[in-house]
């Protein structure tokens, strides 16, 4: 088997369509929810003050401030569009419109002067997710139409690995930049302690509230000493998150932790990170609808799919294949293990296989 | 075939998006592509030097306004930035729009002036010996009328 062939079963690799619908749910749920939450913060900055506008990405393209009522007219179509998002509704073209009204909105709220980082990864992830068919089940789309021709499918696949794969590398980038600014003085001085002091002291400076955490900390610099290091440890290391299933989920839960380090230290929240949303790409959260009040919830909506959350291994299940891979207990869902067993190259994505199949990770 | 096609263009698209703006001339800190430079830099002091927004109340004390008077935002980040453009481009336009925040605002009944001022602490020794300031600079006053 060639690399681009290796590759390509790789990133194309077949997973369920409820994976993928699954994660739309997630991000549309937290979508919809954050943004009617955050629309008078949004609303705000319907502003016409040019003295204060410093465009940046598609907003630059335009060059002057949005009208205020256009502005705000596009604020109130994207919070409506998040809910035709969640449901899955008319997904093949409402989806993008919502990934499109997100992308300017957010963007034109980031042209004041100061971009914050805390969107960056919600928005690329609505895009994935708008321009792929993640609404094949759990959504209004499909009850309408039925469930997909196949359920397990290399269709499904990718947009998983891309999901992850955006998530990775912006971590990757943030510990680039801290080796491209300054060196290994992040982790060998005491950097981290100054950024948290600094960042307190900025806040209250500034009329808004401050870590007591962080600030208490701050005569221990051997304590952030050894959290710069984890920090550039996590974030050089986001390349094997997108390579191993296992580590990847590793990674996730232990970026969370240090969002939660970096909320009790220095007050930032990072609200798409913190409540897990950004990592559920990792994990198999299609298996969350075999919980009690979720399995009543997706009877209620007439979001029924017995049998397909964890389906048979069954070859006219699974497009591309030649014969129907055996169940493991470790990939009980018969969808990980998919084309596994007769093709090393998986390996590298499937670490945590059975003892069984001679390659236990 | 095509599916294919579409699968890998949409992820080449967006992850090379996603790679590009450390390595453009100079890096490029953008949304919602970015090269991620907070908190990268280097601070081997624990220096800080801001401009801020004052409100001054009878007695003389002087306490930082919060982000929904300065900026009318929520965003700490936000005010800052605000506060220095705004500053700069017209100092006394800035401090008037302040006072009458201000003035419309009971929780600051008694703010008497407004100052925007440049300050610096060590920001090590804030939480040991008190907020006061080692240095400030007030650039401009302006009073609240009710």
């Amino acid at each position: 088997m060639s690399l681009l062939e290796r590759l390509d079963r790789f990133w194309r690799r077949p997973m369920p369509a409820t994976r993928l619908a699954t994660l739309r749910v997630i991000v549309g749920l937290f979508g919809a929810i954050y943004l009617s939450i955050r629309t008078p913060h949004l609303l705000s900055y319907a502003l016409d003050d040019v003295d204060r506008f410093r465009p940046v990405g598609v907003i630059a393209l335009g060059g002057a401030p949005i009208l205020p009522a256009v502005y705000q007219a596009l604020v109130i179509a994207t919070v409506v569009f998040s809910f035709a998002f969640l449901a899955g509704w008319r997904h093949r073209v409402l989806a993008p419109i919502y990934a499109a009204l997100l992308w300017v909105v957010l963007t034109y709220s980031n042209s004041w002067g100061q971009i914050m980082h805390t969107d960056n990864l919600f928005l690329l992830h609505v895009v994935v997710l708008a321009l792929t068919p993640s609404a094949d089940a759990l959504s209004m789309d499909a009850k309408r139409k039925g469930p997909p021709e196949r359920h397990v499918d290399a269709r499904y696949g990718w947009p998983i690995r891309l999901l992850v794969s955006v998530g990775a590398l912006a971590y990757l980038l943030a510990g680039v930049a801290k080796l491209q600014n300054s060196g290994f003085d992040f982790v060998a001085g005491e950097t981290l302690r100054n950024y948290v002091g600094f960042d307190n002291v900025r806040k209250l400076e500034l009329g808004s509230v401050h870590s007591p955490l962080g600030a208490w900390l701050l005569p221990y610099p051997a304590f952030f000493g050894v959290l710069a290091w984890v920090s550039f440890v996590l974030e050089l290391g986001a390349p094997f998150a997108i390579l191993g299933r296992r580590i990847g989920k590793l990674w996730a839960v232990a970026v969370w932790g240090f969002h939660v380090g970096v909320l009790a230290l220095m007050a930032i929240g990072f609200v798409y990170q913190l409540t897990f949303v950004a990592f559920a790409p990792f994990f198999d959260v299609e298996k969350l609808w075999d919980r009690k009040p979720l399995k009543k919830l997706r009877t209620k909506l007439g979001w029924d799919f017995e049998g397909s959350v964890l389906p048979e291994p069954d070859a006219a299940d699974v497009a591309g294949l030649e014969e129907a891979p055996e169940a493991t207990d470790d990939e009980s869902d018969g969808v990980s293990g998919v084309g596994d067993r007769h093709e090393p190259a998986e390996a590298e994505d499937e670490p945590d296989h059975h003892p069984e199949d001679g390659r236990a990770g | 075939m095509l599916r294919a096609l579409y699968a890998y263009g949409l992820s080449l698209a967006l992850m090379v998006a996603v790679l590009t703006p450390p390595f453009r001339d100079p890096p490029e800190d953008s949304f919602p592509f970015s090269d991620y430079p907070m908190f990268s830099h280097g601070r081997p002091t624990p220096m800080l030097t801001i401009t801020q927004v004052l409100g001054v109340w009878p007695e003389g004390v002087r306490e930082p306004l919060p982000p929904t008077i300065t900026s009318g935002s929520y965003e700490v980040m936000q005010a800052m930035m605000t506060i220095a453009i705004a500053h700069r481009a017209d100092a006394a336009g800035y401090c008037q729009e302040i006072a009458e925040r201000v003035a419309a605002d009971e929780d600051y009944a008694e703010v008497g002036f407004i100052e925007i001022a440049t300050s610096t602490w060590d920001t090590v020794a804030y939480f040991e010996d008190g907020p006061e300031p080692i240095e400030r600079t007030v650039h401009h006053r302006c009073p609240v009328r009710r």
